[in-house]
């Protein structure tokens, strides 16, 4: 701790610190009780988030879940770190937000920010799971979140006996489900 | 799919007689759900064979509203269109940009005529899998039994291979756009004893 710090002022540093990777942000944070709070306030994410959001890269979930450069050849750029990699993800994207990807297993659905390998659930109600379901994820801001469920309504379900699918009408009013993060 | 700040999903309903598919929307911020309705051509589906076919909204960032329409026919012949609706909202303005036909053996398409290059066996077109903000598509191509992603550009008539081998691990490649972020930071709690360490060192300093 003997490192003394240039006398620059917070706010001159988190200007500084905004234009750093979000690995290199995570591995400031250690640096003293002040800097982790400041680091990790609502404020300087979305500080961080505004001189990020040029950088465009294009998500590519396969065998191994890799970032490339959105240019000619799809240069791999990065390959994400997922936490959690026993558990089984069923790899179904709902969507991405903000750095955020949003995954449907058999059992939740998953939020992930792989930047700084922070994972956190949300448990499904497996009373029916015989019904179709959609899913959507959507931003209302940085600090703001909905999964938008959809369940297919039975009433409407048509059943085809020549190939033994079930044909769902997805019901734009009813059974709608709506979770918020805050 | 989210498109101009709304979650899209393509939907189907049975209406009188048949199933009919539209866009179904939803607005986080009022909380409403709504509908975009196609252009004629498409939106009526006379016999939905299986979930394959269908209307998907494709990912993509600045380009139009993208929809990919998997139709079959009959006889094992299907057609592939890719729409976009230039003025979002406007049902009139939806344009089809490019049409693959396929049949069990081969498929031809608007652009190419006749492609050898991506004949194939399963009867399945091409999925299309992103509108990039450059213009040009990419398609997941299956043959022989591998997946490849493709790159057509329609300005310039190519469609070239971008990756080889994509293994899948589950039925469903997603592709979109990612940007970098240091959301749910503030819920990130392990490095609790480090702090402390650094605490106490600094106390006994």
């Amino acid at each position: 701790m003997s490192i003394s710090l240039p006398i620059l002022s917070i706010d001159l540093q988190l200007e500084i610190f905004s234009y750093l990777p979000c690995k290199t942000i995570v591995r400031f944070m250690v640096l003293s009780h002040l800097h982790r709070s400041l680091l990790i306030s609502p404020y300087f994410i979305s500080r961080h988030h505004n001189k990020s959001c040029n950088k465009s890269f294009v998500f590519l979930s396969s065998s191994i879940t890799s970032l490339y450069k959105d240019d000619d050849h799809l240069t791999l750029f990065q390959n994400l770190m997922f936490p959690f990699v026993h558990r089984n993800f069923g790899n179904i994207v709902i969507g991405i937000c903000n750095g955020i990807i949003c995954m449907q297993t058999n059992r939740d659905i998953l939020f992930i920010n792989p930047m700084i390998r922070y994972c956190f659930d949300l448990p499904l109600h497996d009373d029916d799971d015989e019904f179709i379901y959609s899913y959507g994820f959507i931003s209302r801001g940085l600090f703001d979140y909905l999964v938008v469920k959809i369940n297919s309504e039975a009433n409407y379900c048509y059943y085809d006996s020549d190939g033994g699918e079930f044909h769902t009408y997805i019901s734009p009013s009813r059974n709608a489900w709506v979770y918020t993060y805050v | 799919m989210v498109y101009n700040g709304l979650l899209h999903w393509g939907a189907k309903k049975w209406v009188e007689d048949r199933w009919y598919y539209f866009i179904l929307t939803f607005d986080p911020q009022s909380e409403v759900f709504g509908e975009i309705l196609l252009a004629d051509s498409f939106q009526a589906l006379y016999h939905p064979v299986n979930d394959k076919n269908g209307v998907f909204v494709v990912q993509n960032s600045t380009k139009p509203l993208t929809v990919y329409s998997l139709i079959f026919l009959d006889e094992g012949y299907r057609t592939a269109s890719v729409w976009v609706m230039d003025r979002y909202g406007i049902t009139e303005s939806w344009n089809q940009i490019f049409t693959f036909n396929c049949t069990n053996n081969y498929i031809s398409s608007t652009l190419f005529g006749f492609n050898p290059d991506i004949h194939m066996h399963v009867g399945f077109p091409p999925l299309l899998l992103f509108h990039r903000s450059d213009g040009t598509l990419l398609f997941e191509v299956e043959f022989n039994g591998q997946s490849s992603l493709r790159c057509l550009d329609i300005s310039h008539g190519t469609f070239t291979i971008l990756t080889h081998n994509i293994r899948r691990r589950s039925k469903d490649l997603y592709i979109g756009y990612y940007y970098p972020s240091l959301v749910f930071l503030t819920k990130f709690l392990p490095l609790v004893s480090v702090m402390l360490y650094i605490y106490i060192y600094s106390f006994m300093t």
